[in-house]
């Protein structure tokens, strides 16, 4: 056997092996064991701030199945709560406060991880195409921004739920890295937005270049 | 080769202590540790673009760190390497290494010997999720010491690597190698690098496997040790762990009162202990674990005079 192919079967057996309900040896189950303890820390500590607003057993079922899909296992927090947060959306009521500090922790985990390398353009480049920028994101609160930050921080009531929105911006240029985005940012980010976004439709029309 | 390994004319560091960011402010500028072990990859930031990894130096991080440690002199101890891993080791960490020492020097740095990655099918690395052990095969010493010139030629300070604690006994072993103490003796003919001396790793091992400690300590090139680790761990599910959760065991004292004579380029003694177990350890805790480093580094530097 390769060493490659030796590495590849033993990582198979700790990770959960093709065949979970085969024996493993006392030291194979001790390994797996550290390894899922590991696996579980880092994906606590990546998706923190929303496993804080979650339900116990909600919080605890949703890291035992992340780390049962393999989730969990590489050591770069901004990573790791790229790919957990969007997972645990995905169990969340659209739209609900938890949905939202979701979201939010998300987009502060890229603009966070995306700050280290940042630094504002000299001049812009007009012959440049504009698309979103790494690690921005927009983030639609569905209540008073302050208001429901407050309440996550055990520091007020949380505020009801509504048919408004406040659009938020997290940016790794934007001081603090979060800010409140007017109606004009809205219309541009949207602009940017996916294959049938404004500007993405015009390029390919011919109509701006 | 003990000149690349030892930097020849450098001086000795003395006891250092892992960074640990809990500590009260003033504790590294107390005189109780004489340099800092830092995990960069602790103060990095990781994005991926089109699957390839970067792992970038947060600047205010590290400076923010630098100055808590009050300018010590300070080493790396890497954990993404991945230096043993079949399908390749993460070169990014060694694009980081060179940002990272551009904001805060290094004296040396090491790295696990082992792997934590294997290549899925397109290529891509996949995280294990835990360190391995490599198999004490010819295979495994001709790439780890490949990789390991590969890291010092890119890397201009010394590099070390360091024996590992695992709980997997019975791995494969050309007769010619024999153990882990074979595979790093083997690592260290292959290749000028130096070696972290992990004696609480080296010690659970012994415990776990059935082995004489003292008697792996006469195997080991100590002439090619710069640094030694000392840790406490903790049994669990039958094994006893390296899990940096206390003081180190007087087994690992007395092997540091073994090796410290025979060590002719040792240049640090670090105490290792993970932020979570500081509050069970205390500050205290921490400082007579350096007090008791320091005795023997002293009686050592007594005995050279």
């Amino acid at each position: 056997m390769t060493l490659a192919d030796w590495q590849h079967a033993l990582a198979r057996q700790v990770m959960g092996g093709d065949d979970p309900a085969a024996p493993l040896s006392a030291g194979l189950l001790a390994t797996a064991k550290v390894r899922r303890s590991w696996c579980e820390a880092r994906a606590s500590k990546a998706a923190r701030l929303t496993l804080s607003v979650l339900p116990g057993a909600l919080r605890s079922a949703l890291i035992a199945r992340w780390v049962d899909e393999g989730g969990g296992a590489g050591a770069f927090h901004a990573l790791e709560a790229d790919a957990f947060l969007p997972f645990i959306a995905g169990h969340l009521t659209d739209p609900s406060h938890e949905l939202t500090v979701c979201r939010l922790e998300a987009a502060l985990a890229r603009a966070t991880a995306a700050k280290a390398a940042f630094a504002p353009p000299q001049a812009p480049d007009p012959s440049a195409v504009p698309r979103h920028g790494a690690g921005a994101s927009l983030v639609l609160f569905t209540a008073e921004p302050q208001a429901l930050l407050a309440a996550v921080l055990g520091q007020g009531p949380a505020p009801p739920l509504g048919d408004a929105r406040f659009p938020m911006l997290a940016a790794p240029g934007v001081p603090g890295l979060l800010r409140p985005a007017d109606p004009a940012e809205v219309a541009a980010w949207r602009s940017l937005s996916g294959e049938a976004g404004v500007l993405s439709r015009l390029l390919a029309q011919g109509v701006l270049q | 080769v003990i000149k690349q390994v030892d930097a020849s004319g450098r001086a000795p560091l003395g006891v250092g202590l892992s960074h640990l960011s809990d500590l009260p402010e003033g504790f590294y500028a107390s005189g109780v540790a004489d340099f800092v072990e830092v995990t960069p990859e602790v103060l990095c930031q990781a994005t991926r673009w089109d699957g390839r990894l970067a792992i970038t130096p947060d600047r205010d991080a590290v400076l923010r760190t630098r100055q808590a440690c009050r300018d010590l002199p300070m080493v790396a101890h890497g954990v993404e390497l991945s230096i043993g891993a079949a399908g390749g080791m993460n070169t990014a960490c060694l694009d980081m290494l060179e940002a990272f020492a551009a904001l805060w020097p290094f004296a040396w740095h090491s790295e696990h010997l082992g792997f934590q990655t294997v290549a899925a099918p397109d290529g891509r690395m996949l995280d294990i999720g835990t360190p391995l052990p490599m198999p004490a095969t010819e295979e495994s010493a001709r790439l780890v010491a490949e990789r390991a010139h590969e890291v010092m030629a890119r890397i201009p300070a010394p590099f070390l690597l360091e024996n590992p604690a695992h709980y997997l006994p019975g791995l494969p072993a050309d007769p010619q190698i024999g153990d882990e103490i074979g595979l790093i003796a083997r690592i260290l003919e292959l290749c000028p690098c130096g070696q972290l001396l992990d004696l609480h790793n080296l010690y659970c091992n012994a415990v776990n496997f059935g082995f004489d400690p003292f008697a792996a300590l006469d195997r080991l090139r100590l002439d090619r040790v710069v640094e030694v680790h000392l840790a406490g761990g903790s049994w669990h599910d039958g094994f006893l762990m390296d899990a940096h959760d206390g003081a180190a065991p007087e087994p690992v004292w007395e092997m540091l009162a073994e090796i410290l004579p025979r060590a002719p380029n040792l240049r640090g003694v670090v105490f290792e202990v993970l932020d979570d177990h500081l509050g069970a350890l205390g500050v205290r805790g921490v400082e007579q674990q350096l007090r008791r480093a320091r005795d023997a580094w002293s009686r050592r530097a007594r005995a050279a005079a």
